[in-house]
């Protein structure tokens, strides 16, 4: 009797904790470090085909929850600002910008660049998101609905703790790009003029 | 030479003006253009009938957007189904399945260095160009992978596709294009009508038809919205607004006059009478000008028609006259009357005349047309209705109740001081306040509710009605590729600084430009291989092969076929064009010169300013007229009745045009073209009015009786017409009836002051 109504407990304990642990989307987003951040990122791109890997470095800068800067230093320098309205290259003394209503079909793929670098809370329109892991580190799948960006990835995963840690992406064409992010500070590095003409405040 | 001779003589002079105008009338080439009035420096290279089929093509066009959140478009699917059940439908040109979309892409992909735009060519000379190149290839998010560096290492095909959905909102969803809203998705439909046996029953049936279909999808999906644009909704309008007028307003006016003149006359034959005179003005006044011109515009005659109002006032009063004078024969009534009419005749054709000198050769025509008219009707009125008269009965004419409390009324002299106070007050008020506007939509209003749906199309597609259009011509379809190579270098280059806000243009470029870029990008692939090569990155791409694809080619492909409206070809001629879409921020005519150093073949299209700048240069035309004429009814008013007498009479006029322009004014019209020819009008009923009644002081009630008549006959053909739904002609009619009325007034109350002197 007695080790019946412990088992019971046991169960009823085990229950709850599993409730306790379930992940969605908003949760996510409620743990989320929204503050403004900048991070050191090393990314490799796979070419499928040949087997190469791509290797890149710099820093990102996310700054009001919208505007994107990837600041890339090696293998050569170039930056890639992106913000609600206008994803920007820069290259040398050269820039070329894309806007919504310059060119709406390329503009959005700067739009989910947006919504997975601050997994926004409309993310769930956009994407089908499926979610693992725990809070201190969870993992969210992200799969495009927009027709246009699904015939060009496949999967997007990001994974986290209160910060935003690894993007994998995967191509349709079976290209794979990783993105890691260390050195998280609140502490941003100085703008660039540049940079302070295209960021939304 | 006795009357019954001269009767005889202008009888052989009508013969012989009629039968010139059946030998000339097979030769006289009619133009009914309106804008071949404009002077010839500003007119177009291109030929008229090329124009004619580019306004053809876009008047034939029909758009719809439907709001659709189902799934499948399904209710815009059924809408389209009924669309292309309708006889009007020749097709529907935004339905784009998977094999078009495939097909459009690879025909595009396999010919990408044929289509390379300015900005792309710009970039692709630049040093940084391979750098960017591998920009692309690092980044995560720009999905350059393999496959694009085997097929197209440089990346081209990406630059050209982006540069052609450049400043486009579609997308393609269920095959159809469509546009979004927020969450909302409006499907584009873009149907074209049939080019032959389009007339004003088959549009009206057309757009019965779609109101109906509208009205039933919506009964059926009541979140659905379907917002149209085309011409054919505006020209139906204007069509049904036209047969209204002209079924109630017309109806209205034709049996008034007949109850009018009945009414004075108790007979139908001083209608006809009247009729025949003004006739044989009007085929004379044709005549005259058929005789002197090979090419005459039927807006002048059209214009020149204005001149009825003033001829058939002549016959008003003889037969009005004839009929009170119980004793007086015809023959010797006309003798005593007819220096009043050949004076106010006289008047006319002077101020004509001096028109006729004038240098611009639409003005020559309409002078000429109204001295023929005048002419012939005024001796018509003297040599030949006394003879018709004598089939009127005479009678004798009751006191009229209303006649008689009129002439009490202004014979008071602080009356007529009021009234002459209040028509100097609207004067005044009409010369400080009065403002032009020659834009064509001001002749119109358009209904409300196409408005609205016109502009919201515009918003969400980005196509609205500031866009206009170049044309280009060659004679050669290579050299055709290469004008229009030039033009989009000339057009890239002032929309990157700013004065140009888009334009669209034939994506394929000349021979020369294909070969050179292949030429370019060829040379910047060397560079890329050697980096990648650096990287252990290789492409199955050696290099670019020149397909160099001909215009032919092009539109036989589905890529073309989109751009098939853009082109117009006349074999026959050899004569090539091209057209270009093009939202301008800059001047009209620093755009034109700009395009005329390019080439003197590219003609810069904009009908409604054009129409605006016609009607503005005639405007002030009129405007010079009516000074002329003003100058004449003084000169000869001083040498007829003296200088104090003419001043009067002078002012007389001039307030009864002041005063038109106050009623303008007071009912925010605007001065046009229109409200101008209205106030020519005024001064040559004006005068008739002040010459007849002066002339004829001791049968005033009789006189007041004719020109009564005269003025009720041209307000019921005229006046009623303020009721009209266009804009025009209300503001036509209000100039006229007010002008005429108050000249009615002056001419009335003015002698009296003079009787009172004397008396």
């Amino acid at each position: 009797m007695i080790r019946t109504i412990l088992s019971l407990i046991l169960t009823l304990v085990l229950l709850a904790s599993r409730c306790t642990c379930a992940l969605d989307i908003q949760s996510i987003q409620s743990i989320y470090d929204r503050k403004d951040f900048s991070a050191s990122y090393t990314q490799e791109k796979t070419l499928s085909r040949q087997n190469i890997v791509l290797k890149s470095s710099g820093t990102i800068i996310v700054i009001n929850q919208k505007n994107v800067l990837i600041r890339q230093d090696l293998p050569f320098e170039q930056e890639m600002i992106i913000t609600p309205d206008a994803l920007i290259q820069l290259l040398d003394d050269e820039k070329l910008e894309i806007t919504r209503q310059k060119n709406p079909a390329v503009f959005e793929i700067s739009n989910m660049i947006l919504r997975i670098f601050t997994t926004s809370q409309d993310i769930e329109k956009y994407f089908q998101c499926s979610i693992s892991g725990s809070k201190k580190s969870w993992t969210v799948t992200l799969v495009p609905k927009d027709e246009i960006l699904k015939k060009v990835f496949r999967t997007i995963s990001i994974e986290g703790e209160g910060f935003l840690k690894k993007i994998s992406i995967t191509d349709t064409s079976g290209d794979s790009t990783v993105m890691n992010y260390t050195e998280h500070t609140h502490i941003l590095p100085e703008l660039k003029q540049v940079e302070r003409e295209y960021i939304e405040p | 030479m006795s009357h019954k001779n001269c009767a005889a003589a202008f009888l052989i002079l009508l013969c012989v003006l009629f039968i010139a105008f059946f030998l000339r009338v097979g030769s006289v080439c009619i133009d009914s253009s309106v804008l071949s009035l404009l002077p010839s420096k500003t007119k177009s290279s291109v030929p008229e009938y090329i124009l004619d089929a580019y306004t053809s093509r876009v008047d034939r066009q029909v758009v719809f957007l439907v709001k659709d959140n189902s799934e499948s478009a399904s209710v815009t699917y059924s809408f389209i189904d009924k669309l292309k059940s309708l006889p009007q439908t020749e097709k529907i040109i935004s339905l784009v399945s998977c094999e078009d979309e495939l097909n459009f892409n690879r025909f595009i992909f396999d010919n990408r260095t044929a289509f390379i735009d300015s900005a792309s060519r710009e970039k692709l000379k630049s040093d940084s160009y391979v750098k960017w190149v591998l920009t692309n290839i690092y980044s995560a998010f720009m999905s350059v992978g393999q496959s694009e560096l085997d097929a197209d290492p440089m990346l081209v095909a990406r630059s050209v596709f982006s540069a052609l959905s450049e400043n486009q909102p579609f997308k393609i969803r269920n095959g159809i294009l469509s546009v979004k809203d927020g969450e909302d998705t409006w499907y584009f439909i873009c149907l074209i009508t049939t080019d032959t046996g389009f007339d004003v029953k088959s549009a009206d049936e057309f757009v019965n038809n779609i109101t109906g279909f509208c009205a039933n999808i919506k009964s059926t999906s009541p979140s659905t919205q379907i917002l149209m644009r085309g011409t054919v909704f505006y020209s139906d309008y204007a069509a049904k607004t036209a047969q209204h007028d002209l079924k109630i307003l017309g109806s209205i006016s034709i049996i008034g006059v007949f109850i009018l003149i009945y009414l004075m006359f108790r007979s139908l034959l001083p209608v006809f009478i009247t009729l025949l005179a003004v006739c044989a003005g009007i085929l004379a006044g044709l005549s005259v000008l058929f005789v002197f011109y090979d090419r005459v515009n039927l807006v002048i005659i059209g214009m020149g028609l204005s001149v009825v109002g003033v001829v058939c006032d002549y016959s008003i009063y003889y037969l009005t006259m004839y009929q009170s004078s119980l004793s007086e024969g015809s023959v010797s009534l006309i003798r005593r009357m007819s220096r009043p009419l050949l004076f106010a005749s006289g008047t006319d054709i002077a101020a004509y005349l001096i028109i006729l000198i004038s240098p611009v050769e639409p003005l020559k025509q309409l002078s000429l047309f109204c001295i023929g008219a005048i002419s012939v009707t005024v001796l018509c009125v003297i040599l030949l209705e006394p003879y018709l008269c004598t089939y009127v009965k005479k009678r004798t004419l009751k006191k009229s109740l209303l006649i008689e409390g009129y002439l009490k009324l202004v014979s008071s002299l602080k009356v007529r001081v009021v009234i002459i106070s209040v028509i100097f007050g609207i004067s005044i008020y009409g010369v400080m306040t009065i403002r032009a506007d020659d834009d064509p939509s001001s002749l119109q209003s358009m209904p409300s509710e196409l408005k609205a749906q016109d502009q919201m199309i515009g918003a969400l597609t980005g196509q609205t009605s500031s866009q206009k259009f170049i044309i280009i011509h060659e004679n050669s379809k290579t050299a055709l590729l290469e004008l229009s190579d030039r033009l989009k270098e000339y057009l890239y280059r002032q929309k990157e600084a700013g004065f140009i806000r888009s334009y669209k243009t034939l994506p394929l470029n000349s021979p020369k430009t294909q070969t050179d870029d292949c030429r370019i990008v060829n040379e910047k692939l060397v560079i890329l291989k050697e980096k990648l090569s650096k990287l252990d990155i290789s492409s199955r791409t050696d290099s670019y092969a020149n397909n160099s694809v001909s215009l032919d080619e092009f539109f036989n492909s589905f890529a073309g076929a989109h751009y098939q409206m853009l082109y117009l070809e006349d074999e026959k001629n050899s004569l090539y064009t091209m057209c270009v879409l093009v939202d301008p921020l800059m001047d009209r005519e620093k755009l034109e010169s700009d395009l005329l150093r390019i080439s003197d073949r590219i003609t810069y299209l904009d009908r409604r300013d054009d129409f605006k700048n016609v009607f503005a240069s005639f405007r002030e035309l009129i405007f010079y007229v009516l000074l002329t004429f003003l100058a004449v009814i003084l000169l000869s008013g001083i040498i007829r009745l003296g200088l104090k007498k003419g001043a009067v009479s002078f002012f007389a006029s001039l307030a009864g045009v002041l005063s038109a322009l106050g009623s303008l004014s007071i009912l925010d019209i605007k001065m046009n073209l229109f409200n101008e020819l209205a106030l020519i009008l005024v001064l040559g009923i004006g005068i008739n009015y002040t010459i007849f009644f002066a002339g004829n002081q001791k049968e005033k009630a009789t006189a007041i009786r004719a020109i009564f008549t005269a003025l009720l006959t041209t307000v019921l053909t005229v006046g009623i017409l303020v009721f009209s739904s266009v804009s025009a002609i209300v503001g036509f009619a209000t100039t006229l009836c007010f002008g005429i009325t108050v000249s009615f007034v002056l001419a009335t109350i003015l002698p009296e002051f003079f009787n009172e002197k004397n008396s």
